[in-house]
């Protein structure tokens, strides 16, 4: 768990940059997934969504993205009503970025190629060739090997190229979902320190799900637990981690 | 009591990653056993080993007396054991009670057996097990129109038709509506109950098997975490701690990025 500290972006005392209000989504017309789910991230922060299998996590970000209708509720973005935005427009107009649980890299495309299409709402070269340089800075190793096959790299590799793509439009938000997901333990635990440094250094918020609650929280600020569509307990990532009744709704408990 | 399936140390490789390491599971003659476990723990390959979809490294499996080691899993339908996919595996297109007909003729691979009308024998089997299951109103339409947990019980009635002693079913009831999930519980319980049937059941969630079954067993990195009734795992310190997550282990191998 983190605490704020001097190198990490002050938390401001204004309005969060997202606030999630009561939204009702789903994907059957009859059915909600999300029964009224509240939460916000305040910029300089990094909160962490966790859950069992089939809580509603990944639903609530592709309500906030615009993947999913949202039927009740809204989502402002900097006080701004972003609710139903339209993916296409999130990272344009709302500054918010996603890096999707299954691989989305150009497996066959070079890791420059892969984030010069980190830019292609971009036509001005010398601003892209900037930006992949400030990503090759950030994550050397992604530098090194500039010229090979996104996919020929390690799965910690490739995540950190997701990463480091997402970071090329200056986003203000990055949603990660399930950055752990189908690594190794040892990687999952490199991924999470990265995550960490890029929050220290840059400031980058984040809003992540994470099925390792452990893990996820470890990472964290704050944290939200969500069951069957409705937040169950939120708080200060270190208490929910001490929280034995947390532990408990991950196995069905209560 | 009989017992209808032992598997001793049943160990399962893939190169480095050992999957299966050194499990012990049995089931007992109307018994019902729940096996549940994190993501990635190894219950779906353990669940191929028993079924003999997949081979194994060490162990032995023993079905209804007989040695099952080695066998093709066509081999073992004969012997009393079917199983269900966690991801369905039915024929879109051919109607329900087609794809039922269909079932008990895997594996016989003859040729002419492709061209073969199913007997009378068949289709009233299959078309009992259609009524049983409450599927009635559906024995015409195309499997490709049905819900995910009505092909659910499509699949329980397929791995019934070849008159199995010991089903295994692989996550059942996950992403099926509660109504439904309820009918699919209802339904084991009067084959257990009035058939004898024997039911191994692999889910994530215990919530699905708790009320099933009296006895579950936990995998967690491929081992046996614990095992034993399911209030009694429920409070289980080991297994809540499982599902919570692990932390990465120790720093000495960290990779930075």
């Amino acid at each position: 768990m983190l605490t704020s500290n001097a190198n990490s972006a002050a938390v401001k005392a204004e309005r969060p940059l997202l606030e999630v209000q009561d939204i009702y989504a789903g994907y059957d017309p009859n059915q909600d997934i999300l029964q009224g789910v509240t939460l916000h991230v305040n910029e300089g922060e990094i909160v962490c969504v966790i859950g069992p299998n089939g809580a509603g996590k990944s639903t609530v970000f592709n309500a906030i993205y615009g993947l999913l209708g949202v039927r009740k509720g809204t989502v402002l973005c900097n006080g701004r009503d972003i609710t139903n935005i339209r993916p296409q427009d999130a990272l344009k107009t709302a500054g918010i970025t996603i890096v999707p649980q299954l691989r989305s890299l150009f497996s066959q495309m070079t890791v420059h190629e892969n984030l010069e299409l980190g830019m292609y709402l971009s036509t001005d070269k010398a601003k892209i060739a900037e930006r992949i340089q400030y990503v090759y800075d950030l994550f050397p190793r992604l530098g090194e090997r500039s010229k090979q096959e996104a996919g020929t790299m390690s799965g910690g590799e490739q995540r950190m190229l997701e990463i480091g793509r997402a970071l090329m439009w200056e986003p203000r938000l990055v949603l990660m979902d399930e950055p752990s997901a189908g690594l190794a333990p040892i990687i999952t635990k490199s991924i999470f320190k990265a995550i960490r440094r890029l929050n220290q250094e840059i400031g980058l918020t984040v809003l992540m799900i994470e099925q390792n609650a452990r893990q996820g929280l470890q990472a964290s600020h704050r944290g939200y637990v969500i069951e069957l569509g409705r937040q169950t307990y939120d708080g200060a990532a270190s208490d929910l981690l001490q929280n034995a009744n947390v532990r408990k709704a991950f196995l069905g408990g209560h | 009591m009989t017992r209808v399936l032992e598997a001793t140390g049943i160990v399962r490789r893939f190169g480095g990653l050992t999957a299966v390491n050194n499990v012990d599971i049995h089931v007992d003659a109307g018994e019902m056993v729940g096996l549940i476990g994190p993501n990635g723990s190894g219950k779906t390959t353990l669940f191929d080993c028993l079924s003999r979809v997949q081979t194994i490294d060490e162990g032995t499996i023993v079905l209804n007396q007989t040695d099952i080691s080695r066998m093709k899993p066509h081999q073992v339908a004969h012997i009393g054991l079917s199983r269900t996919f966690q991801v369905l595996r039915v024929y879109r297109d051919l109607t329900v009670v087609e794809n039922m007909e269909l079932s008990v003729q895997w594996g016989d691979i003859s040729l002419l057996s492709s061209f073969r009308r199913p007997d009378k024998e068949t289709t009233k089997r299959a078309n009992h097990l259609i009524d049983f299951l409450l599927l009635s109103r559906l024995r015409n339409e195309r499997a490709s129109s049905l819900s995910g947990g009505q092909r659910r019980l499509l699949e329980l009635g397929m791995a019934l038709m070849s008159e199995p002693n010991i089903v295994l079913l692989d996550e059942a009831m996950s992403g099926v509506n509660p109504s439904l999930v309820e009918q699919i519980k209802e339904r084991i319980t009067i084959l257990n109950q009035e058939q004898g049937v024997s039911f191994l059941l692999v889910e994530h969630d215990i919530r699905f098997v708790k009320d099933l079954c009296e006895r579950v067993v936990v995998l967690n990195y491929g081992e046996k975490l614990a095992e034993g009734a399911p209030d009694a795992i429920m409070e289980n310190d080991a297994v809540i701690e499982a599902y919570f997550g692990d932390d990465g282990g120790g720093g000495e191998h960290d990779a930075d990025f």
